[in-house]
């Protein structure tokens, strides 16, 4: 599939397989801290970092952390173009919980190998995504490792690019099976 | 024949549709005909979708909308009963370490 019936214009609404810039995308990483809101000198508002082992613990230095009700946590965060994998029913009906998952650019791949291994999507953990003129997309590919929940309101102020034609998308989720479970659609 | 549970279930479809195929297809091209079992139960949808379930819940659907030859429908069963795992090739990085730089 070339790039030409690859991707087409966003629709007006969300919809799975858009095409979106500037999208956070966040990876837990150790050593994780919990974090709590404290009022710094003169009032301005800053974060405590506790010990993740600690901190889950229920009190660290005084402080109580409930994580069955939930806390914040320090996350790793990259901001880059993502993919929408909600389903479009999904992303109409709850507005809290969207997935995405991250796009990385090919060019950034050395090995000749390795970008042919993406091309031809031999490693289903990734997913290519072709050049497109028409959109200024450079050859890319999505990173299925790195699906990020994010509440819709976190893309309003975002750009939705373009959107994955019909054969994309279904290409999109024969990876997505593959990677999950090693095993064809059928 | 093996007589794991799996197999006993390909073995008991395989022969329901050896029977449908001999029955007829022309008169009811794509319907797949499949006996209850201990191991599995069937349903067939109008569109044609036959879904083999196991006992404690489906298995695996598969789409029938099309004349299927006898071999054509004993390999598409034994792909679903016994589907194959395939390979993911590795790649030599970690795409983590490189930055995104759109």
């Amino acid at each position: 599939m070339s790039g030409d019936n690859f991707y087409r214009p966003a629709d007006v609404q969300l919809c799975q397989g858009d095409v979106v810039d500037e999208v956070p995308s966040v990876h837990l990483r150790p050593p994780m801290q919990a974090i709590k809101p404290v009022s710094l000198r003169g009032n301005r508002p800053g974060f405590e970092a506790h010990p993740w082992e600690a901190a889950l613990s229920g009190k660290v230095g005084g402080v109580r952390f409930d994580f069955s009700r939930g806390e914040n946590v320090s996350a790793f965060c990259q901001c880059s173009r993502a993919v929408v994998l909600s389903f479009d029913c999904e992303i109409d009906q709850d507005r809290k919980h969207l997935l995405v998952a991250l796009i990385r650019p090919l060019a950034a791949v050395q090995r000749v190998e390795d970008q042919n291994t993406i091309r031809e999507n031999r490693n289903f953990g990734f997913w290519y995504m072709p050049a497109d003129e028409r959109f200024k997309f450079d050859e890319s590919y999505l990173d299925l490792r790195r699906i990020t929940c994010l509440d819709q309101a976190i893309l309003g102020s975002t750009r939705r690019l373009a959107s994955l034609s019909h054969d994309a998308l279904r290409s999109l989720q024969r990876q997505l099976i593959l990677y999950l479970t090693r095993r064809e659609l059928v | 024949m093996e007589t794991s549970a799996l197999d006993l279930g390909a073995h008991v479809a395989f022969t329901a549709v050896q029977q449908y195929v001999t029955a007829g297809v022309a008169t009811h091209p794509g319907a797949l005909l499949v006996t209850v079992s201990p191991v599995f139960g069937h349903t067939v949808s109008p569109s044609g979708h036959l879904r083999l379930s196991a006992i404690g819940g489906p298995l695996v659907a598969v789409h029938t909308n099309q004349v299927l030859s006898l071999k054509e429908a004993s390999m598409d069963l034994d792909r679903i009963t016994r589907p194959t795992q395939t390979e993911s090739q590795p790649l030599s990085f970690e795409p983590d370490d490189y930055p995104l730089g759109f």
